[in-house]
């Protein structure tokens, strides 16, 4: 996906979402595989997208039987692509076989159209095709079946072979005259027979070719509806809102949900805390204790942004945003081994491609602990150099830092709440250190604003005591504490 | 059919169309090469032609892309009879075809296809080469309309002959035997095996059978009817020790997969203290195909007094046996037909002369 890489998707949930995504064919999952998200330029496009899925939503809602028999329908397409292109290179005629899935292909379509056409969607990009001809076309006799013979109808000469054969093959069964010799004449027919067969495939073959485009342009939009059904599907069981494309100059996210994490967090008996933030355009930096769940934040944030750029519908409450023309994921633990950068060079690297892009287009981007893998006077310039820059340009820039130094008076500050709240006197008073299971318990992982010049929490030598590391290193610690 | 033997061909016929009223489903097992399972299989399709069949096979004999096919691959079906086989093999068969299903299940020589005869023919068989994959094309076989399904056996491909894929099985053997040791030798032990008794005391059957799917390689009963299953592990490296520390006697010992010559080899091995044990232990496996052992080890067992048992068993309609190399005249063939008739307890026929001895 563009501006993504495989492992940034795995990270940030969006392949656990496609992992989700139920299509039914093999057309509908190749548009999966290719999904893409819409920029400012193609707004058009998503809008339409959005309004597709709102109205089958709907209609699913209201009509689940109905949908039900649209997905039985689906699932029964075969590929037959290569079919097609056997038929567009006109080297050889098809065989019964091809000719049966073409049959099966027509018939199946003409059902799908009949509930589609009970649906009133208008998927006004791809308009199917009816495909009656076709299959009247492969069943001669006018009786409708789904299965494929080279029929008698097609051919005289076919027909009067095929008598001639009957006959000589109940002379066989009778065991009547020369054994040998009707055995030989049956092979003489049944030659003559095939080469008539391959003379009525060959003219089949030839009268599809004039309906290739229509082949191809029923196979997008079956494809199309498989998935726009797959995607209603999925936020009819997640409870999904829509996303509403708004203003230019905030986002606003309302109890929003990453699925992935949540996935992981039920497995352990645990909820994901749903996160709301309002941000504006310019630097958002937040900031929280360490296993605060900023990291988590954010991949939620840049998740939902990104499906809802994909057409899909976001899990939560409500996600208010512009149309981006870059959506941009920066991680700290961002690796090109294969580069011979380090994580810090892969970290520039990404930057400078950042950067190039802030200049020109609508940009969101989120950036996991920028600056992490260098020393942190240095690292602490830089993100608020970056932070600057981002103020400067169309960019809702959302950077998670521990630095305290990078923000100035006007920034978006926001901070996890973490363990601010909480009494832990009672765990050191009896000794009973909690697991990190239970830290995660304690943690309050909502995300308040607080103001620009708040200091960052200092918490990481509790976290440390709390996950039960040894006396003799905490010594030490608090020893070089006073020191300081 | 001999046609010097018109009485025996009668008998013969009857007994097929007999068996078909009672079977759905049967499988041709061959125990060597050229032991006659198509010939077999194109005997009971005459004898049926006045049924709807259904055929298909095992994988095939010939799965290469380009395979010859030679006229003895090629099966002579009646109209109507509903084939399974793969789309390279289509090409082989020269019925008028009305092509019923395609399956997605591949096979080396492509997808396989279900098509209706709709005129009489030959067809080359080449079916799928997995016991699953079969079994969902015999179902499609009988869906499509056939009263009785065939299924050819590739060869040394016992597994066909699973319970749960064929209702019955027809086993042939070449009596002129090409492999190592003599062909009466082979043929005594794979029936042997294929006719391994099913567990005396139901109520033990009916555990195991409850706890077929553990995961276990293998679970112990003991004297009260007491499950030990336990945790997954190696079979030959737990076993022992599972039994060495059991404290009540144990009535059986079930082992999920294959019962294998290293198994049997470990227990005839075992010190005297798990051989005290294991005295009128019945080891069992789901059903005669699993065993698979070599000649004299379960013979070895019952000295012991080890016994092997099963859960499911192969239902054998017929031995069926090819002379042919042989060269002998129609007397000896009778009198060996008769001799292994006598042996088997079965029906014996003669796959290439169409002679016939009915189970003694």
């Amino acid at each position: 996906m563009k501006g993504f890489s495989r492992e940034q998707l795995q990270r940030i949930g969006f392949d656990y979402v496609m992992g989700l995504v139920d299509t039914r064919n093999c057309y509908g999952e190749e548009i999966k595989k290719n999904v893409v998200w819409y920029s400012d330029h193609d707004k058009r496009i998503l809008s339409q997208q959005i309004r597709y899925l709102t109205q089958l939503i709907k209609f699913q809602k209201s009509h689940p039987e109905t949908v039900v028999q649209i997905r039985n329908i689906l699932h029964r397409f075969k590929d037959i692509r290569g079919i097609l292109r056997k038929i567009e290179k006109s080297e050889e005629h098809l065989d019964e076989t091809e000719l049966f899935e073409v049959k099966n292909f027509a018939i199946d379509l003409e059902y799908l159209l009949l509930e589609y056409n009970k649906a009133k969607l208008d998927l006004k990009t791809i308009r199917p095709f009816s495909t009656r001809k076709i299959i009247k076309l492969l069943n001669p006799d006018g009786h409708v079946t789904r299965t494929f013979a080279i029929y008698n109808t097609y051919s005289k000469k076919l027909t009067a072979l095929r008598k001639r054969k009957l006959e000589i093959e109940k002379q066989i069964q009778l065991c009547g005259g020369d054994r040998n010799l009707l055995l030989q004449k049956r092979v003489e027919i049944t030659i003559r027979e095939k080469i008539e067969e391959n003379l009525v495939k060959l003219a089949l073959t030839y009268k599809l070719r004039k309906y290739i485009e229509k082949f191809k342009t029923n196979i997008r939009f079956i494809g199309e509806l498989d998935f726009l059904l797959a995607r209603s599907d999925l936020a009819i069981r997640f409870d999904c809102s829509k996303p509403v494309f708004s203003d230019r100059k905030s986002i606003k996210a309302n109890d929003i949900i990453n699925p992935y994490v949540d996935n992981n967090l039920q497995n352990n008996w645990q909820r994901f805390t749903p996160i709301s933030i309002t941000m504006k355009c310019g630097a958002n930096v937040l900031t929280g204790a360490n296993m605060g769940g900023k990291t988590v934040a954010l991949a939620t944030i840049t998740l939902n942004i990104l499906l809802a750029h994909c057409g899909f519908f976001v899990f939560g409450k409500s996600l208010k945003l512009p149309i981006f023309d870059s959506i941009v994921y920066l991680s700290h633990d961002y690796q090109s081994i294969e580069l011979g950068l380090s994580s810090f060079g892969a970290e520039v690297k990404e930057l400078t491609r950042l950067i190039h892009v802030m200049r020109r287009e609508r940009v969101f981007c989120a950036l996991d602990e920028f600056a992490k893998g260098t020393n942190p006077e240095e690292g602490e310039i830089l993100v608020r150099a970056f932070l600057r820059l981002a103020e400067q340009y169309r960019t809702f820039a959302l950077v998670s830092t521990h630095f305290s130094g990078v923000l100035r008076k006007g920034m978006n500050h926001f901070q996890v709440v973490g363990l601010r709240n909480t009494d832990l006197s009672k765990f050191s008073a009896i000794n009973e250190l909690p697991s990190p299971g239970m830290l995660q318990q304690l943690m309050d992982y909502r995300i308040g604003k607080v103001g620009w010049n708040s200091l960052p929490p200092r918490e990481a030598v509790r976290v440390a005591e709390l996950m039960g590391i040894q006396n003799e290193f905490l010594d030490l610690v608090k020893e070089n504490y006073q020191e300081k | 059919m001999r046609q010097n033997n018109p009485k025996k061909d009668e008998v013969f016929y009857n007994f097929l169309k007999e068996i078909s009223n009672n079977y759905r489903t049967i499988s041709f097992i061959g125990l060597d090469k050229a032991s006659g399972k198509t010939t077999t299989l194109k005997v009971f399709l005459q004898a049926l032609k006045y049924k709807r069949v259904g055929v298909t096979s095992i994988g095939t004999d010939h799965q290469t892309k380009n395979y010859p096919v030679d006229d003895h691959c090629l099966i002579y079906v009646s109209e109507g009879t509903v084939v399974a086989t793969s789309r390279n093999s289509l090409n082989f068969c020269d019925t008028t075809k009305e092509i019923l299903h395609t399956t997605g299940i591949q096979s080396p020589s492509g997808e396989i296809i279900v098509f209706k005869a709709k005129s009489d023919g030959y067809v080359f068989l080449a079916g799928p080469s997995m016991i699953a994959d079969s079994m969902r094309i015999r179902d499609l076989l009988l869906a499509s309309g056939a009263e009785v399904v065939l299924i050819d056996g590739a060869l040394d491909r016992k597994s066909s002959a699973f319970p749960g894929h064929s209702d019955a099985i027809v086993v042939t053997a070449s009596l002129f035997w090409q492999g190592e040791g003599l062909p009466q030798e082979k043929l005594s032990r794979e029936m042997e095996i294929l006719t391994t008794p099913v567990l005396e005391d139901a109520i033990l059957g009916e555990i195991c059978l409850e706890n077929l799917n553990v995961k276990a390689p293998f679970f112990l009963i003991d004297e009260t009817r007491r499950i030990f299953i336990p945790q997954e592990s190696n079979i030959n490296h737990e076993l022992f020790t599972t039994i060495a520390n059991f404290d009540k006697p144990i009535k059986v010992i079930f082992v999920r997969g294959a019962i294998t010559n290293s198994l049997v080899s470990a227990l005839l091995k075992a010190d005297k203290k798990i051989t005290a044990k294991l005295a009128n232990v019945r080891i069992v496996a789901e059903d005669p195909t699993k065993l698979i052992v070599s000649a004299g080890s379960l013979q070895s067992l019952v000295n012991q007094n080890i016994h092997i048992r099963v859960l499911k068993p192969i239902k054998i309609l017929a031995l069926s046996l090819n002379p042919f190399h042989l060269g002998w005249d129609t007397d000896r063939v009778i009198k060996v037909l008769k001799e292994h008739a006598f042996r088997f307890h079965l029906p014996v026929i003669d796959s290439v002369g169409g002679l016939f001895v009915e189970g003694i």
